[in-house]
């Protein structure tokens, strides 16, 4: 430090002197210019890049921030540096050090959003946006979009591959958002984008943000962004990771020989009950000891020598995922490139489960003139997978442990019974399933700027999926042998192409200096074809060839071969006006028209406005003087978005013509065409606070939402003499409300010691409000009988559960009451489930069901938390949820007493004339004689869980070891998955996929 | 750009066809037609198919479905739960208006075509009103008054119920244009012939409702007498031959509902009605035993040596298919008597795909229908006769020994002795429920003879209506709870 002191000191006389001598000289001779970047408020050294403007050559700053480079007077110098905002410095005296001071780039605050092809502040956004970046989404090892997603944004769920956003608001078309991958809109194969490429995401909540997505806006959308070559010089990205899955098995089970008794006590239970006058003990002991259809020899062997079979294991292995992406990015002032490849490699931890991903990228953008700039966004990926068969899976898991493992038999059995709805699940693993995917993804524009401010822009998008489905199930499996079918193939063939123009004008400009502008107007025109062609045939000469030989079919009549084509579109006209005063009012207002085809000739059009208001407190005299206040907003909004997702051509009555038997006709669907069939609407309203404290060190968003969702589109029940089952219609309305809050706090920021904490928590409550007509309720009917989930009751969750209350294990005192109870048929003898009669009508039926409670949590969300010393940083991701009641059908079918396949310990505590003080029914052998634990709510469970998703731990290498190795970054991490998992449902914790990873990240 | 764009929203199903396609052309409406033919079919199917046979005193539930399925228990019982929520019966409802919907937008777009190929649309014409009639008839016998479907009076009759009277009115006027414009035999068994048409329209004659006044044995015996004078069919000579199937369609099929053992065109009936015990041993006798046949259809009913007790009844059971003995069950009726015209020898490892065809209308129906119409006639010797020629001379083999040959009988003896011939001779076939509802027969014979029935004791003269089920009260703006047939709240 004193050596370079005395050199400033050196230089600084020099410079004086020839500033005094010799002024021409400077003006033309290149000096070196130095001096030291700092993190602007705490002053820490940053390591940037440096170059001067209009070149793309540049040096870095070293790690205590300094550097070098020469230039002249009036040089502009400009300073990147990944997490901090750009800077540009005119270079007024290159004699004198200089001192960069650069900002952080907030994550929550300062971003920009692309919504609808036009980029936004996020400063100056008004509606409700969740963004995270490309360092969030990829600081944990994850391969999609909605596992990216999980616990990380306030209001966002996972659900499947896709995301529910803000709760329930349709009820059974178009449920999930739309995603908006580089302003292509998808609905679906959100699997298939590499999430590397991804520089960020942002999920558009409210009906400001959604509107101008209109018409398919209202369950929210996900806007992608993919990355861009930002660096100037190139850069070389390559990460790597490799992850091991183990499936955990604890689900507690009874062995053999309680297995084997249980079962002799549900048929002597069940016997006795239609015999009462015959003596059970010697009914029981000669099923124990004798011969009977309900106990094999092979059973007998397992109860004699205790020996349990565990199928699962014999499906179960070690998986391995491996991720390897590369990527190749730069930019120049004229243009930008972005090359990525990347190639996903699954190993399943169930057998024969595996898949593969392929898949490359190409960004680019280029600036032709100077008033033209021309880009595109195009992706190619390929999977390819390979499937277990369906069943396999819960065959072996819920399998008679008593029955010896054997890939021989067709099906599973029960003492001499052959489980038909069980097929082997060893034989089940020479099914061959495979898929594969090719998709093509691009969009590519064309921007004009004929003069500042106007900007047009046209872009046409182009998503092409091509999806091949086969199986093979062999002549010497249950599934490929029923009715001699001697094998059976199938290829199934899917094609998707979507089509997409938009085009836009925006003009920017400002009026008298306070008023700014910023207008959009557009249009798009998007269609969606689809079509599908399957075969199907039986009966092969030989197993051999899979389904590679469809010409390997002997069968005459047995072959079925089916196709279909749709095509959808949806054309739309929108604008939208973002006005800002001063930096201190803001207003959006939106409008869109949406034409789609999937409605009749006069109801097409719907048209979604929005309006929305932001009032930036801190420019406000009052709250600029409070220090410990960095910023402060108000948000609200008001607008309508939409959701047309329904089967195609519901607006009429389709006739389908078959050919059978030699007779050709046409059926007519069970659906009746409606012809008058509207748009469903949301109307949202959304009002939020954001603010941030000490230095933006702390951040708060607090948001309330309050949807109303009308005109729903579900399908609705008709009259049967209509001739029609039912018809799509628009009926009744949801209430959706709830609160979101989301925390993110530095709580710590040193030098070598910072720990930031982040935090949401989201509430939302739906209600049924309006069904229609007399109808007060709309149920769910399996055969007979009222499915639990699945109802829609006025006044009550869509997501309701609906059962009979358990009252109590029947017990001899309860005889008297029992038997004056009518209760259709079923069964109550001592040790039974009585239900609770809540009309006390001495008759048990429907009305004695209740909603008695929902699936619906009262809070969920997220948090994560990142620490890190010096070149370590330890990273973690939990989700929870609160309050939310669950079924737990595994265990009433472990419980259901009939001792035919696997079964609860829990069970061995059954009722028995011994005993009586207990609430687990006796057991039983006909399951559908008495009330089912499945019909009751005795087994209802509160389901609240905290899951820590994944946690990983990191080390970067100091940059002055990498700087002899010219590497830019060289990160490597350990992390887990699901490693904790606490649930007051005990049940679910019981298997679980827990999932190590290793990975690298290099930069250079 | 506006019509530009409007044009682009455009897009309609390019696989399937839109009503405006279809109820406008002939060679459209053809096609839709035969399309119900398949639905009528599906309403003999599977379990659905067997709901009118539920509590009857033919046959009856088994123990373990009685047990198993409460809901459907009822309708063996006739307890409080045959009330408007009963499944069954809403699921048999519903399966009917489909048929009559299509048939009645078919009948209204054929009566608008007027210059196309007049022959076939005369045919096509001739075939939608016999779905129609028969669709009706089911629901008319069934539940009494129901809504009328006709589209040249839509606005008049609404979706409310109307008079019996006026639904039988619009079935007999449907069954006579069909008697003009079908053909004597139809080429493909799945349509139906002029003589169906007759057929199924003395039927109508004979068991409307006395009180509509359209009762008519007269008319009833001059069509049945048509049939057997121009018809061209004749009895088989071995009863067994019926139900085998190698033989479908014999001569003495008028119509039947054509299936086979590959899915859709299997009926899954032998998969209902075979014996559990079998189930999961295999063999074609086994089943889930929907119905068995009463204690007085498999006993009391028959004299020695008529053939159709064993082409009718499996009486018991004791070995499955690969012959090993069957004797641990949990209900003793498993081994017991089960109904055997549905067995498909075809089909003995999966016997839900069993689907030999099944019998609607057939000339020994024709004979005992034209042999009840003379008695009521006041022609009973006659009568008496055409019964020993034909029907009871085959159930003999050909020769009828003269103690069973009936003989010197009042009508009343008649009309007793008529009924049990129609069990002995159509048993499982799907009539017997209309012949005691017809009769006046429906509460006393159910009582005495259906072990549920009689055990409950709760069947009364409501019950041969089933109610109008909930669902439809629900949906249907004209139909309210005060129109619900009486007996059911």
């Amino acid at each position: 430090m004193i050596k370079n002191l005395t050199f400033m000191k050196k230089l600084f006389l020099i410079t004086i002197l020839f500033s005094f001598l010799e002024v021409p000289f400077i003006y033309c001779q290149d000096l070196a210019i130095k001096g030291t970047i700092k993190e602007k408020g705490t002053g820490y050294p940053v390591v940037c890049y440096v170059f001067k403007k209009g070149t793309t050559k540049g040096v870095y700053s070293d790690e205590n921030g300094k550097f070098s480079i020469e230039g002249k007077i009036n040089t502009v110098l400009v300073f990147r540096s990944l997490g901090y905002k750009s800077q540009e410095l005119i270079v007024n005296d290159p004699s004198k050090s200089i001192t960069v001071e650069m900002e952080v780039e907030s994550e929550a605050i300062n971003e920009v959003v692309v919504i609808a092809g036009a980029t936004v502040n996020k400063q100056d956004l008004t509606g409700s946006v969740s963004s995270i970046n490309s360092k969030k989404i990829t600081n944990v090892p994850v391969t999609t979009i909605s596992s990216a997603l999980n616990g990380k944004i306030a209001g966002v769920r996972p659900n499947g591959s896709s995301v529910r956003v803000r709760g329930y608001n349709s009820i059974s078309y178009g449920t999930t958002p739309i995603f908006v991958i580089d302003g292509v809109v998808t609905e679906g194969a959100f699997d298939m984008l590499n999430i590397e490429d991804i520089a960020s995401i942002d999920v558009l909540k409210d009906a400001s943000a959604t509107s101008i997505y209109g018409a398919r806006g209202s369950n929210g959308v996900v806007v992608v962004t993919t990355k861009k070559g930002t660096k100037e010089g190139g850069q070389i990205n390559y990460s790597s990771w490799i992850g091991f899955e183990k499936f955990k098995n604890d689900l507690p089970t009874i062995g053999s020989v309680d297995l084997y008794q249980l079962r002799a006590d549900a048929i002597t239970n069940s016997y006795i009950d239609q015999n009462p006058n015959e003596n059970r003990t010697a009914f029981y002991n000669n099923l124990i000891n004798g011969t009977s259809p309900y106990f094999d020899n092979y059973e007998k062997q397992s109860y004699a020598t205790g020996t349990s079979y565990n199928w699962i294991n014999e499906l179960i292995r070690t998986g391995i995922e491996q991720n390897h992406n590369l990527s190749f990015s730069g930019s120049s002032p004229t243009s930008s490139y972005y090359l990525s490849f990347n190639y996903v490699d699954n190993k399943g931890w169930l057998e024969k489960n595996k898949s593969k991903r392929f898949s490359g990228r190409v960004n680019l953008e280029n600036k032709v003139k100077s008033w033209l700039t021309v880009g595109t966004n195009s992706s190619f990926t390929r999977s390819e997978a390979n499937l277990l068969d369906g069943s396999a899976y819960s065959v072996a898991l819920f399998a008679n442990p008593m029955y010896p493992i054997n890939d021989t038999s067709k099906t599973m059995y029960w003492g001499k019974m052959r489980d038909l709805d069980s097929p082997n699940p060893l034989l089940s693993k020479k099914i061959d399933w495979d898929e594969s995917m090719n998709r093509f993804l691009s969009s590519s524009y064309i921007s004009i700027t004929p003069y500042a401010g106007l900007v047009f822009r046209s872009t046409v998008s182009f998503d092409v999926i091509d999806k091949k489905s086969m199986y093979y199930r062999p002549s010497y499996t249950y599934q490929g042998s029923r009715e001699n079918q001697n094998g059976e193939a199938n290829h199934s063939k899917d094609s998707w192409l979507n089509t997409q123009i938009e085009n836009t004008l925006t003009y920017k400009f400002k009026f008298k200096e306070d008023h700014s502008f910023d207008l959009l107007a557009g249009m798009s025109m998007s269609r969606n074809n689809w079509d599908n062609n399957s075969i199907t045939a039986y009966k092969f000469i030989s197993d051999d060839f899979s389904y590679k030989y469809l010409g390997g079919s002997y069968a005459e009549k047995e072959k079925y071969i089916s196709s279909d084509f749709t095509s959808s579109t949806i054309g739309s006209y929108y604008f939208k006006i973002n006005y800002n005063y001063r930096n201190k009012y803001f207003a959006t207002i939106t409008s869109r028209w949406d034409g789609s085809s999937r409605f009749g000739k006069n109801n097409k059009w719907g048209y979604f406005p929005s309006l929305a208001l932001a009032w930036d407190l801190k420019q406000e005299k009052m709250f600029s003087d409070i220090r410990l206040l960095s910023s402060i907003k108000l948000k609200f909004s008001y607008g309508m978005s939409g959701n047309q997702n329904i089967p195609l051509y519901s607006y009429t009555t389709k006739y389908y013509p078959t050919g059978n038997g030699g007779t050709i006709s046409y059926k007519p669907s069970s659906t009746l065409g409606s012809p008058n069939i509207r748009w469903e609407k949301q109307k949202q309203l959304n009002a939020g606070i954001d603010f941030s404290i000490f230095d933006n060190r702390y951040q708060f968003v607090l948001e309330y939402f309050n949807i109303q969702n009308e005109d729903l589109l579900m399908y609705k029940p008709l009259a049967s003499t209509s001739g029609f089952s039912g018809t799509i219609d628009n009926v009744g309305a949801i209430k959706n409300s709830g609160v979101e809050l989301t925390i993110n706090a530095n709580l710590i920021n040193k030098q070598n010691l910072k720990w930031n904490f982040s935090f949401n928590v989201s509430s939302d409550k739906n209600t049924v409000t309006k069904l229609y007509g007399k109808v007060d309720a709309i149920y769910n009917y399996s055969y007979q009988t009222i499915l639990r989930t699945g109802n829609l009751f006025l006044n009550e969750s869509l997501n309701s559960i609906y059962a009979l209350g358990f009252n109590k294990i029947a017990q001899n005192e309860d005889m008297p009451y029992v038997n004056q109870l009518v209760t259709g048929g079923k069964i109550i003898k001592p040790g039974d489930p009585i239900p609770i009669d809540y009309d006390q009508n001495d008759t048990i039926d429907n009305r004695d069901m209740r909603v008695v409670g929902k699936l619906d949590p009262k809070l969920y969300g997220g948090f994560s938390t990142e620490f890190i010393w010096k070149n370590f940083a330890v990273n973690a991701v939990f989700n929870y949820q609160i309050g939310a009641k669950t079924l737990n059908s595994t265990y009433e079918y472990m419980m259901n007493g009939s001792g035919q396949n696997i079964a609860h310990p829990d069970i061995l505590n059954r009722w028995t004339e011994q005993n009586t003080n207990t609430n687990i029914p006796r057991a039983y052998y006909q399951q559908g004689a008495r009330y089912q634990l499945s019909e009751l709510d005795w087994a209802l469970k509160s389901n609240s869980f905290l899951n820590l998703s994944t946690i990983s731990i990191s080390y970067e290498i100091p940059t002055k070891y990498l700087n002899l190795t010219g590497l830019n970054k060289f990160k490597i991490y350990f992390s887990g998955n699901n490693l904790l998992n606490l649930s007051t449902n005990k049940m679910s914790t019981y298997l679980q996929v827990k999932k190590y990873v290793i990975g690298v990240n290099i930069s250079l | 750009m506006t019509s530009c764009m409007d044009k682009f929203l455009e897009e309609g199903p390019q696989t399937s066809l839109t009503p405006e396609q279809v109820y406008t052309k002939v060679q459209n409406i053809e096609p839709t037609v035969l399309g119900l033919y398949d639905k009528y079919r599906k309403t003999r199917n599977d379990r659905l198919g067997l709901m009118y046979m539920m509590g009857t005193d033919e046959s009856e539930q088994s123990e373990a479905q009685i047990v198993w399925e409460t809901n459907q228990a009822a309708l063996d019982t006739y307890s409080s739960v045959l009330n408007s929520k009963h499944v069954r019966v809403q699921s048999r409802w519903n399966a009917f208006w489909p048929i009559i919907v299509s048939a009645a937008s078919s009948i209204y777009g054929l009566n608008a075509i007027k210059n196309d190929d007049t022959g076939r649309r005369d045919m096509v014409l001739g075939e939608a009103c016999f779905l129609r009639a028969a669709a009706y008839y089911e629901l008319v016998s069934y539940w009494g008054g129901v809504p009328m479907i006709d589209y040249e009076k839509l606005s008049e009759y609404g979706m409310k119920r109307q008079p019996e009277k006026l639904i039988y009115e619009y079935i007999i006027s449907d069954l006579e244009t069909s008697v003009k414009y079908l053909p004597h035999r139809q080429e493909n068994k799945i349509r139906a012939c002029k003589y169906a048409a007759m057929a199924l329209l003395s039927k109508v004659y004979m068991s409307v409702p006395s009180e509509t006044g359209l009762r008519d044995f007269k008319k009833a015996e001059i069509l049945l007498k048509r049939i057997i004078d121009e018809g061209g069919y004749t009895l088989v000579a071995n009863y067994n031959d019926l139900y085998s199937e190698l033989t479908p369609n014999t001569s003495e099929s008028i119509y039947e509902f054509q299936y086979n053992t590959v899915y859709p065109n299997n009926n899954m009936l032998q998969y209902q009605l075979g014996s559990r015990a079998l189930n999961h041993t295999g063999g074609y006798w086994g089943g889930y035993e929907a119905i068995l046949p009463t204690t007085y259809c498999a006993k009391q009913l028959w004299e020695p040596g008529d053939l159709r007790y064993q082409a009718s009844i499996r009486d018991t059971i004791t070995v499955n298919q690969a012959g090993n003995p069957v004797n641990f069950v949990l209900y003793k009726e498993e081994l017991g008597p089960h109904i055997k015209k549905y067995e498909d020898p075809r089909v003995p490892t999966n016997t839900w795909y069993s689907g030999k065809n099944v019998h609607f209308l057939r000339y020994a129906d024709v004979l005992l229908m034209y042999a009840e119409c003379l008695n009521e006639n006041d022609k009973t010797s006659e009568a008496i006769s055409v019964i020993n020629e034909n029907i009871r001379k085959r159930a003999w083999g050909g020769s009828l020994p003269a103690d069973k040959r009936w003989s010197n009988m009042s009508k009343d003896e008649f009309r007793v002795k008529i009924l049990d011939e129609r069990m002995r001779e159509l048993c499982f076939e799907g009539w017997r429920r209309l012949d005691l509802i017809r009769t006046g027969k429906f509460v006393d014979l159910i009582k005495l003879r259906n072990k549920w029935a009689k055990k409950e004791g709760k069947i009364q003269a409501f019950h041969m209506k089933y109610p109008i089920p909930d669902y439809e009260i629900r949906q249907n703006d004209e139909i309210n709870p005060e129109d619900q047939n009486p007996g059911y709240l």
